[in-house]
C-alpha cells in the first residue's frame, strides 16, 4: 500500500531524500523547506541546485521568483501579489515540451514577503548571483532604492538585467543611476527606460556580453567612443562583448566622431552578410563598418530596422 | 553456490540478517553497483552477507532486479504514468515499513532504477502540495521528539562529563596517594628523630 499516509521522510537515507528532491519541482522544494527548521536544513543539503537558475521579477501587479532548470524542461514561478483574484491560483502551461508552472500567493505587503522569499530561496539554493533580474522601474518608485539596497546586500551580482517602465512620463533617472552604481551586472544589460536627463552621466558596466539601450540619447558619441575603445582593446583581458544595440545614429557621423583614429574598414552597401544579434538570432545586413578587435575577431557596426547595432563575429 | 560472475546463468547465495540464505541470479545482482564494486571481478567464496537487511526485504529487492533484467539500460527516472502494470503492482503491494526497508536496501545496494522509482513515488506524494498539505502527508520528528532527543543527548553529555570528572578526580587522588607515603615517611622520620633527640636530651 503505497503511497501511504504520513510518510516518515526523515527515516530515508540522504541519497534517497536527494533523489526524491530531484523528482520534485522547485516550488515543492520551497514549500517543503518552510515546514520547519529541520526541513530547511534538509533542503539546504542537496547538491544538485546548480542546475537551477534564479530569475527575479518586479512589476506592478506581481513580484516573482522564478526557478528554471538549466535544461529548461520545467520552470517554476512563485508570484506574490496583492491582487486577491489570484489567491492560490496555479497556472501551468506547456510550450514546445517545456512546462511552466506559476503559483500565486496573496500578501498585503507583497514587497516584504517577496524579499523574505528571495532571501529564503537564495539561502536554500545556495545562490549568490541572480541569473536574471527584470524590473519595472515605475512600479514601486518609492521602494526602488530599498529594493536595490536589498539586492546589493543579498547577492554579489546579476548576470542579466532588464529594466523598463510602463509610463514613459515617469521619471526614474535617479533610480536607474542608483541601480547602475550599486548592482554589479555581469553579462547583459537591456534598458527600455525613458531617461529624461540628456546629461545622464552614468558609466556603462564593463565586461558585458550584450548591451541594449533603447531611448539612448544620453549615450553621446564621447561615451560611445569610450565604450568602444574599452571593449575593443582590453589589454589582454578576456573579451566577452558580442552585441550592442542603441537608437539610430548615422554611420557616417559615428565614423567621423568615434572611429576617426581607430583602423576600420567601410564595407560596400552591396555586400550582404548574416550576423548574429541578441538571443542568437541571425539577420541579414548590407554593408556596415568593420573594425578588428585585438583578439582577431571582427566587430561590425550597422543600421538595421532604424537601430544602431554592433555584432562581433 | 557462488562463482565468478562471468556468465549470466551464475547464481549467488545471499545471506540476510536472520542468517537465511537464498539464490539470486548474477544478471539480477549485477544491477547493484555495490555488488559490482565488491564482488563482480573477484567472485565470492561463500554466501554474500547483506546482513543489515531482512530476508523479506532482500527478496523484494531482488524480485525487482530479476524482473528488470531484460529491460533496457537505465537512463534516468521514468514518469510514474509510464510504469508497467507489473511495476505498479510491485509497489502497491508493499506496506509502508516494507517500502522504507526496500528504499534503504536499494540505496545500500545502489540499484539506481529501483531507488529512483521509489523516490519518484515519494515525490509524487508531495506533488502540487503547499506547505500545509505537505505536513498532512509526511511525518517529521515532532518538537517533543526533538526535545526528548536533545535531552537524551544532554544527559549523555552530562554523564560523559561526570565520567571525565571522576576520572580526573581519581587521577588526582592517585597522585595524592602516591605523594602521601613520602610525606608520611618524612613526617614519621621527623617525629622519630625528634623523639630520639628528646630522649637523648632527657638522658
Amino acid at each position: 500500500m503505497v503511497p501511504p499516509k504520513l510518510f516518515p521522510i526523515h527515516r530515508l537515507p540522504f541519497l534517497a531524500i536527494e533523489e526524491t528532491f530531484k523528482a520534485m519541482d522547485p516550488i515543492e522544494i520551497i514549500n517543503f523547506s518552510v515546514i520547519s527548521k529541520r526541513t530547511r536544513t534538509v533542503a539546504k543539503l542537496m547538491n544538485f541546485y546548480s542546475k537551477y537558475s534564479i530569475h527575479l521579477s518586479v512589476k506592478n501587479s506581481t513580484l516573482k521568483v522564478g526557478l528554471y532548470r538549466t535544461n529548461e524542461m520545467v520552470s517554476c514561478i512563485y508570484g506574490i501579489t496583492s491582487n486577491e483574484k489570484k489567491i492560490g491560483k496555479i497556472k501551468e502551461k506547456e510550450k514546445d515540451g517545456c512546462i511552466e508552472r506559476k503559483v500565486y500567493n496573496y500578501s498585503k505587503n507583497p514587497l516584504e514577503e517577496w524579499k523574505q522569499l528571495c532571501k529564503h530561496v537564495l539561502d536554500i539554493f545556495k545562490k549568490q548571483t541572480i541569473d536574471d533580474l527584470s524590473m519595472q522601474m515605475d512600479a514601486l518608485v518609492d521602494q526602488n532604492v530599498s529594493l536595490i539596497d536589498f539586492l546589493k546586500a543579498n547577492v554579489k551580482s546579476v548576470d542579466e538585467c532588464c529594466l523598463y517602465q510602463l509610463d514613459k512620463k515617469n521619471n526614474v533617472d535617479e533610480n536607474f543611476a542608483y541601480l547602475l552604481d550599486n548592482l554589479k551586472i555581469n553579462k547583459e544589460l537591456c534598458s527600455h527606460l525613458h531617461v529624461k536627463n540628456d546629461n545622464f552621466d552614468k558609466k556603462i558596466p564593463k565586461s558585458l556580453r550584450e548591451l541594449r539601450i533603447y531611448n539612448s540619447h544620453w549615450i553621446g558619441y564621447e561615451k560611445l567612443m569610450e565604450f568602444v575603445l574599452q571593449e575593443m582593446d582590453r589589454n589582454g583581458k578576456s573579451f566577452e562583448f558580442k552585441y550592442l544595440e542603441l537608437d539610430r545614429r548615422e554611420l557616417d557621423r559615428f565614423r567621423e566622431l568615434v572611429l576617426y583614429d581607430i583602423p576600420h574598414e567601410v564595407v560596400d552597401g552591396g555586400v550582404e552578410r548574416n550576423l548574429k544579434i541578441f538571443q542568437n538570432i541571425n539577420i541579414e545586413i548590407s554593408g556596415g563598418i568593420d573594425i578588428r578587435r585585438i583578439d582577431g575577431k571582427t566587430a561590425t557596426f550597422f543600421l538595421k530596422y532604424s537601430v544602431f547595432m554592433m555584432s562581433v563575429h | 553456490m557462488t562463482s565468478p560472475a562471468s556468465s549470466s546463468e551464475v547464481k549467488y547465495l545471499i545471506e540476510s540478517s536472520e542468517g537465511n540464505t537464498f539464490d539470486v541470479s548474477g544478471a539480477a545482482l549485477r544491477q547493484s553497483n555495490t555488488f559490482n564494486a565488491m564482488f563482480l571481478n573477484i567472485g565470492a567464496d561463500g554466501p554474500i552477507p547483506f546482513t543489515d537487511y531482512n530476508e523479506a526485504t532482500l527478496k523484494k529487492v531482488f524480485e525487482y532486479c530479476e524482473h528488470s533484467v531484460n529491460e533496457e539500460n537505465y537512463s534516468g527516472p521514468k514518469h510514474q504514468d509510464d510504469l508497467s502494470k507489473w511495476d505498479l503492482n510491485f509497489f502497491n503491494e508493499m506496506d509502508q515499513k516494507m517500502f522504507i526497508d526496500v528504499i534503504n536496501a536499494s540505496n545500500f545496494l545502489d540499484i539506481e532504477r529501483l531507488t529512483s522509482y521509489c523516490c519518484e513515488r515519494i515525490a509524487r506524494m508531495l506533488r502540487g502540495k503547499n506547505t500545509q498539505e505537505m505536513i498532512k502527508v509526511i511525518t517529521l520528528p515532532t518538537a517533543e521528539e526533538l526535545e526528548a532527543k536533545q535531552k537524551v543527548e544532554e544527559k549523555k553529555a552530562a554523564a560523559a562529563k561526570k565520567v571525565a570528572e571522576k576520572a580526573a578526580e581519581t587521577a588526582e587522588k592517585t597522585e595524592t596517594l602516591e605523594e602521601l607515603p613520602v610525606q608520611q615517611l618524612v613526617q614519621t622520620t621527623r617525629n622519630k628523630l625528634t623523639r630520639k633527640y628528646l630522649s637523648f636530651s632527657n638522658e
